[in-house]
Formats: C-alpha cells, structure tokens, sequence
C-alpha cells in the first residue's frame, strides 16, 4: 500500500487525480465533441489533471493522431466554457491526446490498444492507471467491456488496494432498456469489474444545483423539520425540455421519455429530495438511502397504470412564436409512433416520513420552456384569518430550480401596503448566478475528475439502477400490454396533454408553470 | 464646515438605501442587489481607497458584497471623507443587472483609531464581515485590533507586509477560541497555491511517493534585490517543512533542515535581479524552485520555472526521473494563478476560512529570520 502524498494534506485548491490515461469509446461522437473534450480541456485549463495525463480516443472512423487533435481543438473552441482556447494550455494539453482506431466488437482493437497504452505509459507517465469512458450506445457497453476483460485491460482491484495501478469504467445512460438487460449488463460488467471500478453517470448528478440539493437539505437547519408529511401537502419535479429529439428519432423510437429522462434523472431527483440524512457523505453512505427511498415506491400495479401515470406525445404546435412539427413528422420516427415524448406519474413513497404524500411528476419534450424544478407545496394555513381577494390564501412553495437559472424561491403571503388588508403572493428569490457568478464547472467536469479521484458519490451503484428499472419496468410492461392505447396528443409549446392536469385536478392540485 | 463623522455615516447609510429606492430611468434595465459579505478593505494613505476600487468591483462582481474601502491618513487632520455607489455587472441580453455597493472611506487623524466604530455603522446586517488589511500588523496596532475582532475573517497580503505580520495575526488568532476564532487567509498564500500543487504533483506517481521522505536539496530562485529570504520562499518553505515534519538545524552558519529520518535537506537560494515592477507582489517574488530527491537508484529532479518578468503568469513544470541508467521527462506547461490582483483576493474569498496549513507555515517561516542560508 503507498502512503497518500504528505504534499497533498490540506491542500484546498486543485485537487488533481493519480496520473492515468482517459480511454474514450465512441470518439467521434457528440458527447466526446460536446462535453468529454471540453471538460478535459477545462480541468486542465484549471490545473485539475494530474502530471501525467493522457486522452485516448478510440472510435471506428480512420484517423491519424493530428487530425484528430485538429478535430479536438475544434470541438473545444466550439463548446468549452472558457473561451478563446489558451494556446500554452491546448498545446501541453494536445500532446496527451492521441487516437487508437477500432471498433467495440473487433478483438485487433484491444491488442492495438494494449500497445498504444503501454507506449503511453512511458512517453506520458500514466502509472498505468486507466479509466474507459462507454461514450457508446448501449449495446456496446456488452461488447467493450467483454473485449477489455478478454484483452487483460483490467486490472483487478484487488491490485489496486495493494497500491497497483488501477482501472475504471464509466457507463453513459441508458444503463439498459429494462429490469432484465440492466442486470444482464451488470452480470456481464461484474464479470470484469469490481462493483467499485464501476462509474455509472447520470450526468445530472454532477449539476452544482443537484449537489446543492444535499447541502440545502442537511446543512440548514430551518427545512429539515417541515420537510415530511406533517407540513407538505405535495411535492412536484418536473424536467421540460423545450427541443424536440433533433435528430435522434431512431433512438427516440427505442427509448422514450420515460427510459431516457424518469428511468434516471428524475429517479434521481426525487431521491435526493425524499431520502433520510446519511451518516456521511461517503458514497455508500448516500446511495444507501437512496436506494431506500426507491425501495419505499410504492409499486404502480398494472391495472392502476392508467390512473397514475399519463403518457402524451407532442403533435404539431407554437414553440417561441415559431411552428413546429410533431413527433411523428420527425425524421426517422415511425408516422404511427406510439412513443412517449411526455409522461406525468403520481407517485407515493411508503416510509415514515412521506406516508401518503403524492410526488407528482413530470417530464416532456417541446414544452413550453426548458425547466428543471423541484416544487414543495406546503399545507396551507390550519385556519384562514384573512380574506383574499378572489379566494383563499396559496400555500407557502419552496422551488429548487435546477436549470436554468438555477436557485432557491420560497413564495409566501404578505400583505400589500395600504388601508386595506390585501394579500399578495410574494418570493424570496435566490438565484446562483447573482450571488456566486455564473461560470460554475459544467457537470461533466465534476464527474470526470470524481472517476479519475475513484469518487463515486455521484454514480449511480447497481442496486440504484436496478430499484429504478424495478419501479419503471410495471409501468412499461403495461403500456406494452396495451398496445390499443396511444399516447394523449399534447400541442408542442404546452404544458403538456390535459389528462395530465387531470391527475391533479381530482386531488384538488394543479400543476406550477415553472 | 465639515460634516461630523455621525452626519458622514448617516449620509452613507442613506445613499446605501436610496441606491435600491430610486426608480430606474426609462429604458435602464432594473438592477438587484446582492449582498453575501461586508468587505472591509484597509490600507495606508489617503488615495488608498480610490486606488483599490478597479481591483475591489472586478471582485465583487463574482463575490457580491458590500465593500468598505479604507485609507488610513492617521497624520491628517481628524476627518471623515466618505462616497457611495453600486456596482454593477452589466448581464447579458438586459437581463436584470445584479449589484453590490462600494463606500470608499478617508480615515484621517483620530478617526483611524474610532475606525471600527465608523464601519460598524454601515455594515450590511446580518452578513459576515471579512477584513482584508493591506499594511503592516503591529501587535498594539489600535486601528486593526478592534476591526479584527469584528471580522469572521482577516485577509492580509505578507508579501506587501511581512511574515511577522502575519505570524502576529495568527497568534492573535491562536488566542481566541476555536468557537469565535476568525478566519485567516494570505493573499501570498493563494498565490503559491498553484506552487505547492506543482510541487506535490512531483510525487503523486506511486512510484515516485516513498522520495517524498528522502528529499535532500531545494534551491529556491527569487526575484531579490538581496539576498533576504521573501516572504513567498519562507512560507513555501514552511509548508513543506511543516508538511514534511522537517526541523531547522545549522551547520557550519548556514540552515539546513533535516528530515524525520535524520538526513539533511539543503537549503539553496538563489536571487535573481528583476527588470522592471514587481507586479504587485512584493520585491521578493518566487520565480523558480528545483527539489531533488534520491533514494538507492531512483532519483529525481523536479523543477518549476516561472517566466521571468513581474507580470508574467507562466510556468513551466518539469521532472526527471532516473533508476538503473533509464531517465524518464516530463515537462507542462502551466499558469501559476497568481498576477491578476482581483483573481487572487476573489480565490482567497473562497478559499476555507481556516487553514492549518498556513498558521502552521507562517509560524515556522517566521523562526526562520535570521538564519543564513546558502546561497548560490
């Protein structure tokens, strides 16, 4: 076992990682262009990389290790958050990059690779410390990991506790398409990896207003108390996207609404915002109560499919004042598609805390806006002194906006100056970009650097994603069933099909626009 | 007649307000306020203030505030000068501007001694208060001492001071209680945060880590007139030392410090006349470190070369490791974070209030005056 670096003892900026090399499958690919690159960039722009440090790319297309670099370069001038590139950061940075052409499934590709690492090693300083980004579809994921196991590209972690190099792995979502292909993956990945080399990304983990969620919730000590049964009347989350599929029907067709935003992002929410206090912020700490809180969902059984949960699928409508086309009018998607671009769930979690209190979410694409919101509605005042204008009072709501203009509103009832008793709704309004600056890390930059640090708070553990297809797989496995059923049409630029509202109307609620 | 220090503050406190009554004219975008500190910013002079305003709204601007600036003119006749305005970072698309406020202060005569009551006065409620003091610290200074013990954090700059400065403050730190002790930042500190990255980095590798206790020479490079160890050496110094758990020692006049295994480590410093200003960092500016280690056949050589004038930020980061005849070379390229004077004080905001590390360096730097060391 190495000691830990004396030097690195309460260092409080940059934190880089041990020295390794960063395998990226699916190279030629948005995500590496887009946000992979870019955060690399960025972290070295920030002194986050360790000494030795080097980027693989590995993708199909011919390449050589210039152009490649040259189409790096590109991709970070366009994406990265900190503009114009640094001519003395990009040229130490590029000399790391380099390109091993391959496909997942073709076993050349490992011994090609293998080689390229070794030499890397030595030009670079790597420490033969390897982490494999899947920036691939999941039918990939099989494949690589088995080619890595087959090519002894992993290191056992066993190794790596006695102070050997280590390897790691991290898993774009979706991670499966079901209860049944998520844990055939991780029978397959468990065959290779230890469950602690395993970095399963939901990227929207490493948003700062995500993390923040832990930090509001357990560092201040005025929500704790209210935040349960006894004082919430409701709990809304709700992820809109205002962009169609752009471009990616025939992914769309296979996954959904519900596989590519619920299975995952909004699990996730919903975790964070129900569980218990952890007894740390250890990573098994955190997941552990995540995991009860999926465990406590109770299960939607398939004859009350219909009543809980609402799917809708945008046709043409207004979007910004602009026409836009539907999902069927898309390319590459089906013209009788009976695919969910939209899905409100009713939701219950069976513990002590939350008994009986409905979550109500949401989530969409071609909404009226882009949102991400976490909306606790409280109860309202036991006995109203006042009377409004119009009505009764509103309940107190604390909003956690997650994106964009990501902060904290508490709406409340004050009363407008004047002779009169009249009440207003007003807000303490927070917002992250006033108070701290808005060039905050981007997600991806967080997340790479915690699995290059081997810290996976983050990551989703397999039990999490099994819990979360668990719950998801009832509801799919009835739409299935049912295939007589379309989805509700809802006009592009809405809030949604009006059958969604109805799961809130019978509850006496109504759904925020956020 | 001048206007009393009452009337001067009761002034201030109405300005303050009517920044956020006044209605904005047609067609200005609507501005907010936003407020997370009191930032209290002394110095000596008159001009002192109105030089520090560039540098203090580059930095509320990402850490909003309301920011005291104060010049010190204890020779001047007792007066009170004070001005008042928001500070706005222009947003994007007309967006609503978000603002902090800036009161610049003239403390003439016995006024810098009723200092502490002044700013008391106009200190946004409910927010902590951070002092950033860019003078000399002297133990009875009756200036410092009662804004200190209002502040939850002091901010001093030891390459503009000294080190006995700042071993002054953390000693009157040391003497409060853990529960009402104040935060202690260094504004040479933060510069030398990328250098003690860099210098870490050197035995991240597994490999390359046991060296770490068989460290045997450090050369430090300064920009010095002379050859007066800098603040930036000595408390660069100090953190590995301290990190390090070396001792000082003397042998033959000049220091070395020897390592918990009883091997010495050699002290080299190297001045190095500099062209030009000094950037704004003191006369004795760090510009170069090399540490060496060895261990049976693996040695090492690390180095960090900054450029060499005042307003560069560059560096160039290097290590050679040799074992059994093969070398390996690693070289970057990098930024040392530490020109820009607003980027400095703003990371030094950030930065945890309290920090072992460095009470533990400036402590150790400061029993370091008066050693010789070898100089080459």
């Amino acid at each position: 076992m190495v000691a830990p670096n004396p030097l690195r003892r309460g260092l409080v900026e940059d934190r880089p990682s041990d020295s390794c090399a960063v395998v990226i499958f699916g190279a030629s690919g948005d995500l590496t262009r887009r946000k992979l690159m870019p955060a690399l960039y960025n972290l070295a722009w920030g002194h986050s990389l360790p000494g030795g440090f080097a980027a693989i790319g590995v993708a199909r297309r011919e390449k050589d290790d210039a152009s490649f670099r040259r189409e790096m370069k590109e991709a970070v001038s366009s994406f990265s958050r900190r503009k114009p590139v640094d001519p003395a950061v990009w040229s130490d940075f590029e000399k790391g990059i380099s390109y091993v052409r391959g496909a997942g499934s073709d076993r050349a590709t490992y011994e090609s690779l293998k080689e390229h690492l070794e030499r890397v090693d030595a030009e670079r300083g790597t420490g033969k410390n390897r982490l494999f980004y899947l920036a691939v579809p999941p039918s990939e994921f099989g494949p690589i990991v088995e080619g890595l196991r087959a090519s002894r590209l992993v290191t056992p972690a066993a190794q790596e506790k006695q102070g050997g190099p280590w390897t790691r792995v991290v898993f774009e979502k979706p991670f499966g398409h079901d209860l049944s292909s998520a844990r055939s993956l991780n029978d397959a990945v468990a065959a290779a990896f230890d469950e602690g080399q395993v970095f399963r990304i939901d990227h929207y983990l490493g948003k700062e207003t995500v993390q923040n969620l832990l930090v509001f919730r357990f560092a201040n000590s005025l929500f704790e108390p209210v935040w349960g049964r006894e004082h919430v009347d409701h709990v809304q989350i709700t992820v809109a996207e205002d962009l169609g599929v752009e471009g990616r029907g025939k992914f769309y067709e296979q996954t959904g609404v519900t596989r590519d935003i619920v299975e995952n992002h909004l699990m996730q929410l919903l975790c964070l915002t129900a569980m218990e206090p952890p007894i740390s912020l250890s990573a098994d700490a955190v997941r552990d109560e995540k995991v009860k809180v999926l465990r406590s969902l109770r299960p939607i059984e398939r004859s009350e499919v219909p009543k809980e949960v609402v799917r809708g699928q945008y046709v043409r409508g207004v979007l910004h004042g602009e026409e836009v086309a539907g999902y069927r009018q898309e390319p590459d998607v089906s013209a009788d598609s009976r695919i969910e671009t939209y899905v409100a769930m009713r939701v219950f979690i069976d513990n002590w805390r939350w008994s009986s209190v409905p979550f109500y979410v949401r989530a969409g694409k071609r909404m009226a806006r882009r949102v991400t919101e976490i909306a606790v509605v409280f109860r309202e005042a036991p006995h109203t002194l006042f009377r409004a204008r119009g009505g009764g009072t509103t309940p107190n709501v604390l909003s956690l906006r997650i994106q964009p203009d990501e902060g904290i509103a508490l709406r409340f009832i004050s009363k407008e100056p004047g002779q009169q008793t009249i009440l207003r709704d007003v807000a303490m309004d927070f917002r992250y970009g006033a108070t701290f600056g808005s060039n905050t890390p981007e997600a991806y930059e967080r997340l790479l650097l915690d699995a290059m640090r081997g810290e996976a708070t983050l990551f989703t553990r397999r039990d999490e994603v099994e819990e979360q297809w668990a719950y998801i797989d009832r509801v799919l496995r009835s739409w299935a069933s049912d295939e007589g059923t379309p989805p509700h049409a809802y006009a592009a630029g809405s809030w949604g099909p009006e059958q969604a509202d109805d799961l809130l109307v019978r509850d006496g609620r109504r759904w925020r626009k956020p | 007649m001048t206007a009393t220090p009452s009337l001067v503050l009761a002034r201030v406190d109405e300005e303050l307000r009517a920044l956020w009554t006044a209605p904005s004219t047609a067609g200005e975008p609507p501005k907010s306020r936003a407020c997370t500190m009191n930032l209290v910013v002394v110095g000596a002079g008159p001009d002192f203030a109105t030089q520090c305003i560039p540098v203090i709204d580059r930095v509320v601007a990402h850490v909003p505030a309301r920011a005291i600036l104060v010049g010190l003119d204890p020779d001047g006749p007792d007066d009170l000068e004070a001005s008042v305005a928001a500070v706005c970072a222009p947003e994007p698309g007309g967006a609503p501007s978000v603002c902090s406020e800036r009161v610049t202060l003239v403390a003439r005569g016995a006024l810098c001694t009723r200092l502490w009551s002044c700013v008391d006065a106009i200190c946004a409620t409910d927010v902590p208060m951070t002092l950033v003091w860019l003078a000399r610290v002297h133990s009875d200074d009756l200036a410092f001492i009662p804004l200190a013990r209002g502040a939850s954090r002091i901010v001093l700059d030891s390459a503009l001071s000294s080190i006995a400065s700042l071993s002054r403050v953390v000693r009157y730190t040391r003497a409060i209680s853990e529960r009402e002790r104040p935060g202690l930042g260094d504004l040479a500190w933060t510069r030398l945060a990328s250098w003690q990255e860099l210098c870490a980095r050197m035995f991240d590798p597994p490999r390359l880590r046991p060296l770490i206790q068989h460290v045997n020479r450090i050369r430090i490079v300064q920009a010095a007139p002379d050859d007066v160890l800098g603040p930036e050496a000595a408390l660069l110094l100090g953190w590995m030392a301290t990190r390090l758990g070396w001792k000082t020692a003397s042998l033959a006049g000049n220091l070395r410090l020897v390592r918990p295994d009883g091997g010495y480590v050699q002290i080299q410093l190297r001045p190095q006349l500099q062209a030009g200003g000094t950037g704004g960092r003191g006369r004795e500016r760090l510009i170069g470190i090399e540490i060496a280690a060895s261990s049976g056949e693996l040695t090492m050589q690390g180095e960090i070369a900054s450029d060499h004038s005042a307003e560069a930020d560059a560096a160039t980061w290097r290590v050679q490791v040799s074992e059994g005849g093969e070398a390996q070379r690693l070289e970057q390229h990098t930024y040392l974070r530490g020109v820009e004077p607003a980027q400095v004080l703003e990371r030094t905001l950030h930065r945890p209030p309290h920090d072992d590390a460095l009470a533990d360096a400036v402590l150790w730097a400061d029993e370091l005056r008066g050693e010789e060391l070898a100089y080459t």
